[in-house]
């Protein structure tokens, strides 16, 4: 009996303001909480509360039949909890159905698993124990920071525990074989499951352009290419961003209706079920070992990770924060770690990416600077003001 | 097949200066242009107030309009003359009617004059009654491309009764002391050339070639397109010299078609002269392939910033000394390099000096040749906070040394290279945090000469001779 597994990732970074050198050492604060609150709070009433409210209306009405899986950053949880904890009440209520599996991630969406692999496993307890507090339940499966993935993540995954991981993919990776079938991870105990990119991105990406020569997409249209599936594979994975519901596809393009009528019409086949990670993993074989020896995600075509750490100005940043970790630590003062951790978040760095900035695409849309030149100077500048206030003996540490 | 059907078509172009005798990027721009367009197979006549004798143009034909030597070497179009039977004569001995700018007195204005440099206020309230002013007068003359031709041999508004001659008059080229009387004198002149020449359309570069530009068009019945490469509230900022404004509208709106250089200009030709922008085409400049001089640096254990201009109001050079001045409170170890000549020059060098940062500025004057590529191969940054820039070639030269660029986002630059720092002419603050940043983090600017040499690569002559090029198909003028 094939499955469809949603993931949904949720997820908003503490983004920084923007600090000028001439105000390096004057302990001007580094996060906009004012921008933060508002973008949570624009993001939290056109996609977060809608869509949560349309899942549950799902959830009852089929009865166990229709589950999604979720994966909700530590520092969007924060932020829930800082400025809108109603949102963060309407997510407890999902989880509550039993109907909706959390996953783990690192708890600031960071790119540790690449650059500090001790950090990396700090901030996926942290996560654990977050979610732990917040919703009762211990995620088993891990999906990293933009589905990032390759053999020694999955490695140290497996190290910690978790029995399955959400992977890109990515045609080089897969080859001749499909994404709708769970792999193995070649030497560790860890299940693979592969996204569905096609017909996930038919969903987040490609649902409301009209250039599209299958626009409009109807449920009907995308039942049968589900449904096209039966036979030849066990899963159909579709991970995206939660943000797609009435933000990236706004309201009026239907895509709110188009999810309330989904599970009826994937349903209408006697075959097909909805299944979370866990239960793909517990149902279906894995049939072949899957080896990523590149660093795989879930971004632009590259399917790589050139959007974090493809220029030098982002290898620069990432080595220049990465380096502060150990003086961090030894300074054992929670508000200097967390604001250390909270400038690892991956957006940092993807704000500064260049490869789209010429035409102005979702590397532009998403950033709130006005330029990846903006973004570096204005991260380097807080690094240099928070060097100093690591550097400065006698300072609490207060930030 | 590539250029066969196109190479029968023949440009009459205007200009005022050509290298290596240029004061601004004027010059410059027409070399690449006719070079690029000659390459496509079009024969370019281009008429030039004075000719030196050493000027590269071995694509083109070159005219000098002044002196009766070249016109003699003309190639002689037998059509034109009988068009113009029996009026050469009469042109030429009427020839100072012709002046446009009758009823204009004209003034000295001092100093080696460019048509960059601003006028002397006080000297602003001249009566300007052009030709083309009386025509649109009395026909009510519309700025659509499709209107009938401006003047006529005809026309009684041309009879002018001579007042004086210039026959006196040297044809200095040093456009210093009279320059109304010389872009008359090139009016004149230049219409005097033009008859013996066989052309389909005129192309004619900045308000000093617009009066000639129209009068040909007018007694050519040809197409007359009008290039802007600044306008005179860029060049003047708070001294806008009404004259030439006035020129430069009323031209304009006559021409049948305007090359902007830059979206920043079309802009401002709508919001400040009411033109139609259907008529404005914008086609960015290139930039002349040619060796540059890269001279290995000694590292000195200095900053390089590079400011290279007119250091007159319209380049902000007081905006580059200001925010230098901060940047010198973060990293004193900087020298400023100001290059160029200029009215603010001795203000700015008492700034300096209040401001106790000699040592931290070096200003040799204008550049040329070698020097120039030293100055840009000897700096990490390069600053051009332009009050209005229409394009800023120099910036783009500065990405051709391997130099990161910081712009005005009031430049014409801006636009085609996103990918530079960009920050508003007046936003001092800004301007300095910028250039400490590129100062401090090099990896930054290698990121952005990367990813501008992208950018570089689609702004070459040819791509726009390539649009100048469907301009001139679309006006119909082979």
């Amino acid at each position: 009996m094939p499955a469809v597994c949603f993931y949904f990732q949720v997820h908003q970074p503490f983004r920084i303001k923007r600090l000028r050198f001439e105000e390096v050492g004057k302990r001007r604060p580094y996060f906009d909480d004012e921008k933060n609150a508002l973008i949570l709070d624009k993001v939290g009433r056109k996609s977060y509360l809608k869509t949560n409210t349309v899942l549950l209306e799902l959830i009852q009405k089929h009865a166990g039949r229709f589950k999604v899986s979720f994966s909700i950053s530590g520092v969007a949880l924060d932020q829930m909890r800082l400025y809108d904890p109603t949102l963060l009440k309407s997510f407890q209520d999902l989880v509550a159905t039993g109907c909706v599996e959390l996953l783990s991630e690192t708890y600031y969406h960071s790119l540790a698993a690449l650059y500090d692999v001790e950090e990396f496993k700090e901030q996926v307890a942290a996560h654990q124990k977050l979610i732990k507090n917040l919703f009762g339940v211990e995620p088993k499966i891990f999906r990293n920071t933009e589905l990032i993935y390759n053999d020694t993540i999955g490695r140290q995954v497996a190290e910690l525990g978790f029995t399955g991981i959400l992977a890109e993919g990515a045609d080089d990776v897969l080859a001749w074989r499909s994404p709708n079938f769970v792999y193995h991870h070649p030497n560790a105990p860890l299940k693979i499951l592969t996204k569905n990119y096609r017909l996930s991105d038919d969903i987040a990406f490609r649902f409301s352009n009209r250039g599209w020569n299958e626009f409009p997409l109807t449920t009907e249209k995308f039942s049968k290419w589900v449904h096209a599936v039966s036979g030849l594979g066990d899963t159909v994975n579709l991970f995206m961003d939660y943000e797609t519901f009435g933000e990236h596809q706004w309201e009026e393009t239907g895509i709110f209706e188009f999810l309330k009528a989904l599970p009826d019409a994937i349903l209408r086949h006697p075959h097909w079920c909805f299944m979370t990670p866990s239960e793909v993993i517990a149902n279906f074989p894995a049939v072949a070992p899957l080896a990523f020896t590149r660093d795989v995600s879930w971004a632009d075509v590259e399917r790589d990770t050139s959007a974090w750490n493809g220029n030098e100005m982002q290898r620069s940043a990432l080595a220049t924060i990465y380096a502060l970790g150990k003086q961090v630590k030894s300074r054992n003062n929670a508000a200097v770690l967390k604001t250390w951790r909270r400038l690892l978040t991956s957006d940092h760095f993807y704000y500064m990416c260049t490869k789209f900035f010429s035409d102005g695409d979702v590397h532009a849309y998403f950033s709130p600077f006005k330029s990846p030149y903006e973004a570096f100077l204005s991260y380097m500048a807080i690094i240099e003001d928070f060097s100093m206030l690591l550097d400065q003996k006698n300072n609490r540490g207060k930030l | 097949m590539k250029s066969n059907q196109k190479s029968s078509q023949k440009i009459l172009m205007l200009g005022w200066e050509f290298p290596p005798h240029i004061t601004g990027g004027l010059g410059t721009a027409c070399e690449g242009l006719t070079r690029a367009l000659s390459k496509k197979g079009l024969e370019v006549h281009f008429l030039m107030p004075h000719l030196f004798g050493n000027e590269e143009a071995s694509h083109l034909q070159l005219y000098d309009v002044n002196d009766p030597h070249t016109s003699a070497n003309l190639k002689y179009s037998q059509k034109w003359k009988s068009a113009v039977q029996g009026r050469t004569e009469w042109l030429i001995e009427n020839y100072p009617a012709f002046r446009t700018f009758k009823n204009t007195s004209f003034y000295p204005i001092q100093s080696p004059l460019s048509p960059y440099l601003r006028t002397i206020p006080g000297h602003t309230q001249v009566k300007l009654e052009t030709l083309m002013e009386l025509q649109a007068r009395k026909k009510k003359l519309t700025a659509s491309p499709d209107a009938s031709p401006v003047l006529d041999f005809d026309d009684p508004e041309l009879q002018f009764v001579p007042e004086h001659g210039h026959q006196g008059q040297s044809n200095s080229a040093h456009y210093g002391e009279q320059l109304f009387e010389e872009v008359d004198r090139y009016s004149t002149n230049a219409l005097l050339t033009a008859t013996q020449i066989q052309f389909d359309l005129i192309h004619a570069h900045d308000w000093m070639t617009y009066p000639a530009a129209l009068l040909i068009a007018k007694l050519s019945h040809k197409p007359c397109i009008l290039h802007v490469h600044s306008l005179e509230s860029d060049r003047s900022g708070g001294f806008k010299n009404e004259h030439i404004a006035k020129i430069e509208r009323e031209s304009l709106l006559a021409a049948h078609a305007i090359i902007a250089v830059s979206q920043y200009t079309k802009d401002k030709l709508i919001e400040e002269y009411g033109i139609h922008g259907a008529k404005i085409m914008v086609v960015h400049n290139g930039l002349q392939e040619r060796k540059r001089f890269k001279e290995a640096r000694t590292p000195d254990g200095l900053y390089h910033v590079l400011f290279l201009g007119r250091v007159t109001f319209q380049k902000g050079p007081d905006y580059f000394v200001e925010a230098a001045l901060k940047v010198l409170k973060l990293l004193p170890n900087t020298l400023f390099t100001l290059a160029g000549n200029g009215d603010m020059l001795d203000r700015l060098r008492a700034r300096i000096q209040e401001a106790k940062a000699e040592k931290n500025f070096y200003m040799p004057g204008f550049l040329k040749g070698h020097d120039v590529d030293r100055a840009f191969a000897h700096s990490d940054l390069y600053v051009m906070p332009s009050v209005s820039e229409p394009f800023g070639i120099s910036a783009l030269e500065a990405l051709y040394y391997n130099v990161p660029i910081v712009v005005s986002r009031q430049s014409g630059i801006s636009e085609v290279i996103r990918h530079a720092l960009k920050a508003d002419f007046w936003d001092v603050d800004e301007l300095a945090n910028l250039i400490v940043g590129a100062l401090k983090y090099p990896e930054m600017g290698r990121d952005l000469l990367h990813m501008a040499a992208q950018e570089l690569k689609h702004l070459d002559w040819d791509a726009a001779a390539t649009q100048v090029n469907e301009i001139y198909q679309s006006m119909g003028g082979a």
